[in-house]
């Protein structure tokens, strides 16, 4: 098991070592000056200066000097919002966009998981029907939509939610339950298929013979087997809900990490945009390393095989 | 109950008149028509034939394990003799239990270890825990009495270390072991019966013989009843009492094994018998078949279903007078005159009966029960 | 048991990161608005953004401010009217007493000389040094003998660590000491030294005086007219002496290795205390209470403050609301009370709501800005191909071509005013500005003709700029040019950094422009205009023009400057047509009837010290 842990977190580094050499390439070589902030020009000798001062003069004595600040965890100046540092800002907002990642993948597996039972067990039923439409929405509605429905059915008519913004718990539900749906979706049809594969299988046979009740077969014999496929899917899908979802962030302004990727590129600001790019990128590594972990512990036949 | 379910004082189950039929395509079509079994206490009846022959439809009927929507038990009773010690009076028949009650006979009444251990056992459960659970669905102990119990049962039924072995996944176990955890699992609840359905096909002969033994073995200290589904008859030979032989879902022969072995009377079996190659000086150049193969259910031949393969059947014919039988339209075959006469005048489903030529020998054939006339 | 922990393990996690993103709850401001971006900066000299001049005019105050209702320049610190001399040259201003910090220090003149050098500073003063350089004796020498030396210290203090440096670089080092590399300066930290030794000396002959803690004497290099409109702005305004602690300095010296003047940014924070530091300290009618990154903003009144007594609303709130439809939802249902941004696709709905009168609380506003195109006055080509434009008839025609009443009333819908003239008329008091060229097209296609385009024939594709934003009107005018003139054109939509890339190298025949007045005089308009000014886009350089604007420098009398002022405007919008004036824009704003105290005006000036707000 340390063997794979050790060859896991090897690669994950050079992952996010080639992570950090692509952006960096691509970030200098946009057009664009993270100076110029308003309407006026910058006179060129300040902007030479402010790059000397900045180490940003020479790109390769960048790229150093960023990566060694990275290591430290500190990932220098943001130029847009001058009177912050890009650790003060991914301080700030990557607990937000945690919270509301964490709360709707909790929310996706919570009844995620029931329906996709449900409608395997009782296939072709109004309940597996009704799932399966819930599924195909789910995918194919986008988050802008589903969000701005939410915010103004809930949030405006109903008013039980306030309308966007953050600050209390009841900021929370709201965004998550936006967030969730698409991933929901995607645990709904991999628990239904998982299931259905599950229950034909000759173990549940040896269950029933056992003596054992439906209910029990269908959730301590099917169910664990079952779910090793949602699981694999929870470590990137984490991952990536817990970045930030930049829509959902956008519809319901959350000041979540998700928008400084899209602002950061847009500003062109180099600290900010290859902090918050290093950042995902290691909690993308560390999630799949952590489902690695968590399926090699689940699934005796995986150790095995490692 | 309405009517009184008789058995005999000796058996511990009876499958009486059992059919089953599935749903292929919209169509319904009988796997197993008219089986009758007995199964006498501390006794193993072998249940033999080819693939395809309904062995293991019956098999699973008895606890109703097949899958409801496609199998439809059209009519039979398959009854469970009075348990000396628990609290029920009277036979019950299984195919009219309730789920509840029929849960309680599941695994504590009657048991069942299948065919392939390495899909049977549950892949993520450890070996030990899916015993503990067999033993605690019907009997109220402790965790650790419930283990201490089940390493005792791994012990019994022949493994080495049973305490690694409580703590092994399936895949980390040999075939061997994985169908002695397979039994055991299946005797945690001191049932009275134990149904094997092929139970040493995936092994190789040495672990068979194995395996085999042991099952002898704990018969005979618990005095189980088993049901052995095979269609292997050196397995028969080996540890059963009585043969059932099947074909294409009826019983066409029943005799002690002794009986079958001697004077085998179908002609099925005794084609089986000849099919089982032997070492001999001359070895004849080819093996001995049975020309043709195990009808589909859906395209069952009128009349004798075995009569198409039949050497009896084409010996005694001299100048055979051929009918044209029609089968289910628009299908129809040749056969035999007499097959056919005797279909249309005997029995309304065509097939000959179960008689008993000599004590407690039964065939199903016309020719044979002709000759003893 | 990993199984039946872990879930509630997760649960904790969860739980935990919940509470900690969600930070402290605090009760409700009595004023709350939403903007549509963070705060970019607090410190007065980098600021550029109206939204930042907005918390940091209500933070801090200058010598002057601005009356709420109508912009004239009102006392602030200092009292009014300062003493000028005879030559309009030198003011002197003298500071109210009781004018005091929010730690309870008294304000002095030396805060100003402070901030105003901060100001001049190439380490900390971004787009509003000019506001110095241009008008304060000697500041321009001292900003540009800094800049100098700093050019000159950055490759040193390169070679002092063994970097690599660049040719200009080394031609700069090369000219100032010689070519011997090692008749340079032994060490970076000598020349370093010997500059630092230099700087006060050479900032006391810039025309900023403080003779005593009450009194500021400013010298300008040319009468300046709107001066005391000037000094309202955040980039004169003071700093307190506490920010000296968080100066970035090389072993002792107040220098980066560079030679720039730096502060430590978190300077602006309300809790910073390294160093030392006791946290923000302003001067005006509120002090920061606190700040969450793009979150919440929180202003309570200076109890400091010299009228204190009379600032009846206590606490302001300003929230980050990036999706301006959702801080609208909130608006209506009266989390917030004033919304000075309102610009949603749907705007043109909000306009008939404003302009009609059925909902009085929204507002129009006549702003002090202008959309207009560039013309490159200067490129031969553009991307190879020929440009027309550098041809004034090509550029007039294009303007008289286009009727822009119907793209203000029909394409956008949203309450603009058409624009002739490039200063907006009626905001500035006392200049009316020409009425600029109407709408011709028989003049235009005369015109074109003339210029050896008859019918559009011989032009070549036109390049135009412009960001996503502006499509429609982009698509109406060249539909307008092609059906008048028989113009093609390649419409490049990019985002606006790299337009802004593509517009300093004059990659463009045609480009979007817009400019936002910085003061209440037609200069901050007309000036762009200058030769070689740095907000030129359009190369534009007639001498005639600048020395027009430089006599206007002189008058005293108002209405000879304004006449001077409108004739070099109408070289600008009738004859040469560097530029073309599209729209000025008017804005909507929401004001809450609850909110009393808030007057919409051209500068988008909301002073929160005269606000009452009725529950």
């Amino acid at each position: 098991m340390t063997r794979m842990l050790v060859r896991r977190l090897l690669a994950g580094l050079l992952t996010i070592a080639c992570i950090y050499a692509i952006t960096f390439t691509m970030v200098v070589s946009i057009p664009g000056n993270p100076f110029q902030q308003g309407q006026h020009r910058l006179s060129s000798d300040v902007e030479s200066a402010l790059l000397a001062r900045y180490h940003m003069d020479n790109n390769w004595l960048y790229f150093w000097e960023f990566l060694r600040g990275a290591v430290r965890l500190d990932f220098g100046p943001t130029f847009t919002y001058a009177d912050w540092t890009c650790n003060q800002i991914i301080a700030a907002s990557l607990p937000i966009s945690m919270s509301i990642g964490l709360a709707a993948m909790l929310i996706a597996l919570m009844v995620g998981v029931p329906i996709g039972v449900t409608s395997a067990v009782r296939r072709h039923s109004w309940l597996d029907i009704s799932a399966t439409t819930l599924i195909l929405t789910g995918i194919s509605l986008p988050t802008f939509v589903t969000g701005s429905a939410l915010l103004i059915a809930v949030g405006v008519k109903l008013q039980l939610a306030p309308v966007g913004g953050w600050g209390t718990l009841s900021h929370l539900p709201l965004p998550a339950i936006t967030l969730s749906l698409p991933f929901m979706a995607y645990i709904v049809r991999l628990t239904r298929a998982g299931m259905i594969d599950a229950l034909s299988a000759d173990f549940v046979r040896t269950a029933i013979a056992k003596g054992a009740s439906r209910q029990r077969v269908i959730w301590r014999h099917a169910l664990p087997v079952a779910l090793l496929p949602v699981l694999s899917f929870l470590g990137p899908a984490t991952a990536q809900a817990v970045t930030g979802s930049f829509v959902v962030e956008k519809v319901f302004g959350i000041p979540g990490m998700g928008q400084h990727f899209v602002n950061a590129a847009l500003n062109r600001d180099p600290g900010l945009l290859l902090g918050a790019v290093l950042v995902f990128s290691t909690l993308l590594v560390a999630f799949n390393i952590v489902v690695d972990l968590l399926y090699a512990a689940l699934d005796p036949r995986i150790s095995e095989a490692l | 109950m309405t009517e009184t379910a008789t058995i005999l004082e000796t058996s511990v189950l009876e499958i009486q008149d059992l059919s089953v039929s599935f749903d292929i395509n919209g169509r319904r079509v009988p796997v197993v028509e008219g089986v009758s079994l007995v199964i006498p206490r501390g006794k193993t009846v072998a249940l033999v034939g080819e693939s395809g022959c309904g062995k293991s439809v019956t098999a699973l009927s008895v606890l109703r394990l097949l899958p409801e929507p496609p199998a439809c038990v059209d009519s039979g009773r398959i009854l469970l003799a009075a348990s000396t010690a628990s609290s029920e009076n009277g036979t019950v028949d299984l195919l009219r239990l309730r789920d509840a009650a029929l849960r309680h006979v599941r695994g504590a009444r009657v048991a069942m270890v299948f065919q392939e251990p390495l899909t049977a056992l549950h892949p993520v459960m450890p070996a030990g825990a899916q015993i503990v659970e067999a033993i605690q669905l019907h009997e109220n102990v402790s965790q650790r009495d419930a283990k201490t119990k089940a390493i005792a049962l791994l012990d019994d039924v022949g493994i080495d270390k049973p305490d690694q072995c409580f703590s092994a996944y399936t895949h980390e176990l040999s075939g061997g072991m994985r169908q002695r955890v397979m039994i055991a699992m299946a005797l945690a609840a001191d049932p009275e019966v134990l149904i094997a359905d092929e139970p040493t096909t995936a092994l190789d002969s040495v672990v068979q013989a194995q395996i085999l033994d042991l099952l002898a073995k704990l018969q005979a200290a618990r005095g189980l009843g088993v049901l052995m589904i095979t269609h292997d008859l050196g397995v028969v030979s080996r540890v059963a009492d009585e043969v059932s032989v099947m074909y294409a879902g009826h019983i066409v022969e029943h005799a002690t094994t002794q009986e079958l072995f001697a004077n085998p009377q179908h002609p099925y079996t005794v084609g089986l018998m000849q099919c089982v190659p032997r070492i001999t000086a001359n070895a004849p150049t080819r093996l001995t078949v049975i020309e043709g193969s195990v009808p589909r259910p859906e395209s069952k031949p009128a009349g004798c279903a075995f009569h198409p393969r039949c050497l009896l059947a084409r010996q005694r014919a001299s100048e055979p007078e051929m009918d044209t039988i029609a089968l289910e339209p628009p299908a129809t075959t040749s056969v035999p005159r007499r097959c056919a006469q005797a279909a249309s005048t005997i029995t309304s489903s065509g097939t000959p009966e179960l008689r008993e030529i000599s004590t407690g020998h039964f065939v199903a054939c016309w020719e044979t029960a002709d000759a003893h006339h | 048991m990993v199984r039946t922990l872990s879930p509630l393990i997760t649960l904790l996690i969860i739980g935990g990161i919940c509470w900690v993103s969600l930070g402290g709850q605090e009760s409700p401001a009595d004023l709350t608005y939403a903007n549509p971006q963070g705060i970019h900066t607090l410190d007065p000299a980098r600021m550029s953004w109206t939204s930042d001049f907005r918390v940091a005019l209500n933070l801090w105050e200058g010598l002057t401010t601005w009356n709420p209702e109508d912009l004239t320049p009102t006392p602030g610190v200092a009292n009014l009217p300062p003493a000028v001399s005879q030559d309009g040259l030198t003011y002197t201003f003298t500071l109210r007493p009781d004018a005091r910090w929010s730690n309870g220090d008294p304000v002095t003149s030396a805060d100003f000389v402070r901030g105003w050098r901060r100001g001049m500073e190439p380490g900390t003063g971004m787009d509003y040094t000019f506001f110095l350089t241009d008008h304060i004796v000697g500041a321009a020498s001292y900003a540009s003998w800094r800049r100098e030396a700093v050019s000159r210290l950055v490759p040193m203090s390169r070679l002092a660590r063994e970097w690599e440096i660049d040719t200009n670089q080394r031609r700069l080092l090369e000219d100032t000491f010689g070519t011997e590399e090692r008749d340079w300066p032994r060490t970076h930290q000598d020349a370093l030294q010997r500059h630092a030794s230099l700087i006060d000396e050479r900032f006391n002959r810039v025309g900023i005086a403080a003779p005593n803690a009450h009194t500021l004497v400013v010298r300008l290099v040319a009468p300046c007219p709107y001066l005391l409109d000037l000094l309202a702005m955040p980039i004169f305004l003071p700093i307190h002496e506490s920010i000296e602690r968080l100066r970035s300095r090389t072993n002792d010296l107040p220098i980066t290795e560079q030679g720039l003047v730096t502060y430590d940014p978190q300077w602006t924070k309300p809790d910073y205390h390294a160093h030392g530091y006791g946290g923000l300290v302003t001067n005006g009618a509120y002090r920061l209470a606190g700040w969450h990154f793009k979150r919440r903003l929180r202003l309570t009144a200076n109890p400091y403050f010299h009228s204190a007594a009379s600032v009846q609303c206590q606490t302001v709130d300003m929230v980050v609301h990036e999706n301006v439809s959702a801080s609208i939802m909130a608006y209506e249902r009266g989390a917030i009370d004033f919304l000075p941004s309102m610009s949603v696709p749907y705007d043109h709905e909000i306009a008939k709501l404003a302009q009609t009168g059925a909902r009085p609380d929204f507002v129009l506003t006549n702003v002090l800005a202008t959309y207009f195109l560039n013309f490159n006055c200067v490129s031969e080509t553009v991307g190879g191909v020929p440009n027309p434009f550098l041809d004034r008839r090509v550029r007039k025609a294009f303007a008289l071509a286009i009727d822009k009443a119907q793209i203000v009333q029909r394409v956008l819908g949203r309450g603009d005013r058409t624009a002739g003239s490039f200063v907006p008329p009626g905001v500035i008091p006392g200049y009316e500005p020409p009425p600029g060229l109407g709408h011709d097209a028989n003049a235009a296609r005369a015109l074109l003709a003339e210029a050896g385009y008859p019918n559009g024939e011989g032009l070549p594709m036109i390049d135009l700029l412009y960001t996503p934003n502006d499509s429609r009107i982009v698509q109406a005018l060249a539909h307008m040019w092609g059906v008048t003139l028989g113009a093609t054109f390649n419409l490049r939509g990019k985002e606006s950094r790299t337009l802004a890339d593509d517009k300093i190298n004059r990659r463009f025949m045609i480009a979007r422009g817009n400019w936002y007045a910085d003061y209440n005089d037609p200069t901050t308009f007309l000036n762009c205009l200058l030769t070689g000014n740095g907000n030129n886009d359009s190369g534009y350089a007639n001498d005639a023009y600048d020395t027009i604007l430089a006599a206007a420098n002189a008058p005293r009398d108002t209405a000879k400057r304004a006449a001077l002022l409108r004739r070099a405007e109408t070289i600008i919008v009738e004859d040469d047509l560097p530029i073309l004036p599209i729209l000025f824009y008017r804005e909507p704003i929401a004001l809450s009837p609850r909110v009393h105290g808030l007057f919409p005006n051209a500068r988008m000036w909301f002073p929160f010290r005269y606000v009452t707000v009725t529950p």
